[in-house]
């Protein structure tokens, strides 16, 4: 890092901070504070809750996948359209029908106070869990570029955060989401031109498919019915559309972006651009991840992206190991590189059968680096170096290729995404926490402005709940699926609640109310005892509880109300 | 054609856009995979 990247780094982050701040001035009262005074447009609402979506994780994680695994991660998002939709036509009409501040609102006035109580406390707990994880997530950038400790990053990217979002509120949040969507993607594209023109002189889109093809990577969809397999097309579009429908129609930091439209058309409008753009961005994201693959097929990788792996190595026997392991994998990537080059521009004629000998070797050459790269982090005897590493690759091609300037406004963007999820996360839990525990249960009857207090505070008190949390999550393999596992025990359930609300009118309180814990716990007994994936688990959570929801209404809650009536 | 028909009728069609889409982005993905080098 140059001083010129720290100057595009501090003048990004610190401006949309003060732009934050600046925007939000007027949030006076509780409305502005909690939805923008229902005043924003849909193009507002659409990039917002892309950022929200979008995390530091999308953005480290996300193209390290894309190095690591190839396309096949884009399946997650295939359900997301469809959701889309159902939420276009069920869960929009119905929230601002309501004006409702949360989504767990809406279920106190359909059922009774304590699903809504359930489903706002599984909210505030499974959202303060993915939010520490998105401020961990960027804290890894600062302590490898600084060598600093990750705390103290993670409390500068909380300090930023919280001086936006608890001077400004919602409307703070969503310009500035605005402003770090453009942001974001003018980066994402200048990142893959600058890639592409690192590549060896002769090397163009033709080679880059050839190899990462040869690979692997580019295996984007996978027809195979497979439940026990993580992302193929069927586990994408069914149970992807069941996690991205609980997510954008009952998680309220995405709820409680899209009910700052100003009317259900801007707000329509706004999540049909995120169901149209969304599987393009993440195209871009992993394409970018496939093409820095490319680039370490020409240049060598280092045995472990990862910079603590080596540098924590204790100086003797491991360091010795640790030096062998890195030879050995330099000259395993010679050797591909020259198999490589004969496979992509051959001599003569092409030879089918020696190109496919070639791909063999360049094949068998990359699965041996891999094994060495994979012994080398095992050799790292500090427990907390063992995480992903393809968690690290982004970046470190990000500073040691990259021109000065570029890789400033990419760690920028790296940060901004952060700030763009943790801001919509501590804002929705300062709203859950104020209307459906505070205002519901403690202070019915208060002033506007101590509402309007008590939400900075609340806001506060998540923001500090979350960085505390974020100091000691950084121990899951991979930062990604973290968080979207955690989801899915929870989501689903969740979902069957709001969808027995939409759907099933006869069904009253105690049936769903009991179905949800009940469904829950057939989530928790599904992903330990049946071999499927973990996107299908949202499956069985909302069908578990639409089910036992309508068994229990027609069977003890009926029996229970008929008896009540013959006592009377 | 009164004017619940015709919102109801412009809403349909953004919504078949975003069905048509899905399908074309899934094409798409599904001829990169096709190629394997």
């Amino acid at each position: 890092m140059s001083i010129l990247d720290w100057l595009v780094l501090s003048i990004t982050l610190l401006g949309i901070s003060a732009y934050g701040v600046y925007r939000g001035r007027k949030a006076q009262s509780l409305d502005g504070f909690l939805r923008a005074d229902q005043s924003l447009p849909w193009y507002h609402v659409g990039l917002s809750v892309m950022a929200t979506q979008a995390s530091a994780i999308t953005f480290l994680a996300g193209p390290g996948y894309g190095y690591a695994h190839g396309l096949g991660f884009i399946q997650f998002y295939l359900g997301l359209p469809l959701a889309v939709l159902v939420l276009c036509i069920s869960f929009v009409p119905n929230f601002y029908r309501l004006n409702v501040y949360t989504a767990y609102e809406y279920l106190e006035g359909r059922f009774d106070a304590k699903t809504r109580l359930l489903t706002s406390l599984l909210f505030l707990v499974l959202r303060a869990l993915s939010t520490s994880i998105s401020v961990y997530a960027p804290s890894l950038i600062l302590s490898a570029l600084l060598h600093i400790p990750t705390y103290s990053s993670t409390l500068l990217v909380g300090v930023l955060v919280l001086s936006y979002t608890l001077t400004g509120g919602s409307k703070a949040v969503s310009y500035t989401q605005v402003l770090q969507m453009l942001i974001i993607f003018t980066g994402l594209f200048t990142a893959i031109y600058t890639t592409f023109r690192l590549l060896p002189e002769g090397v163009h889109l033709a080679q880059v498919v050839k190899i990462t093809g040869a690979m692997g990577h580019l295996k984007a969809i996978d027809f195979k019915w497979d439940l026990a397999e993580r992302y193929n097309i069927w586990s994408g579009l069914i149970g992807g559309f069941f996690l991205q429908l609980s997510y954008f129609g009952t998680d309220q930091s995405q709820v409680g972006r899209y009910i700052t439209g100003s009317s259900t058309r801007e707000s329509k409008l706004g999540l049909i651009m995120n169901g149209i753009v969304k599987i393009p961005m993440q195209f871009l994201i992993l394409s970018t991840g496939v093409l820095v693959f490319a680039f370490y097929q020409f240049t060598p990788p280092p045995l472990s992206f990862n910079p603590l792996i080596k540098s924590g190595m204790p100086a003797g026997n491991l360091s010795t190991r640790y030096a062998a392991l890195e030879k050995e994998h330099r000259e395993a990537f010679d050797h591909k590189k020259v198999t490589l080059n004969a496979y992509l521009f051959p001599p003569t004629q092409t030879n089918l059968k020696e190109e496919m000998i070639n791909r063999r070797i360049i094949q068998r050459d990359y699965s041996h680096m891999l094994n060495l790269e994979k012994k080398a982090i095992a050799l790292n005897p500090v427990k907390d170096n063992k995480s992903d590493d393809s968690n690290y690759v982004f970046l470190g091609f990000i500073l040691g290729y990259l021109p000065h300037g570029l890789i400033g406004a990419l760690i920028a963007i790296i940060f901004l995404s952060s700030m763009g999820a943790v801001s919509s996360a501590l804002n929705s839990m300062a709203s859950t926490t104020l209307v459906d525990i505070y205002r519901r249960w403690i202070g019915k009857d208060e002033k506007d402005s101590l509402y309007l207090l008590l939400s900075k505070g609340f806001t506060l008190f998540w923001g500090l709940i979350c960085i505390a949390l974020a100091l000691i999550i950084g121990r899951f393999d991979n930062l990604i699926e973290a968080v979207n596992i955690i989801g899915s025990f929870v989501y689903g359930p969740i979902l069957g609640v709001f969808l027995v609300a939409f759907y099933l009118k006869w069904v009253r309180g105690n049936s769903v109310f009991y179905a949800g814990i009940l469904g829950e716990i057939m989530v928790l007994l599904s992903s330990k005892f049946l071999p499927v994936a973990y996107l299908w688990l949202n499956v069985v959570g909302s069908i578990s509880v639409v089910l036992i929801a309508i068994i229990l209404e027609s069977t003890i809650f009926k029996q229970k109300i008929q008896s009540t009536l013959k006592t009377k | 054609m009164n004017k619940r028909g015709l919102v109801w009728n412009s809403w349909t069609l953004a919504y078949a856009l975003v069905v048509l889409m899905l399908f074309l982005e899934i094409l798409f993905l599904n001829y990169i995979s096709s190629l394997n080098g």
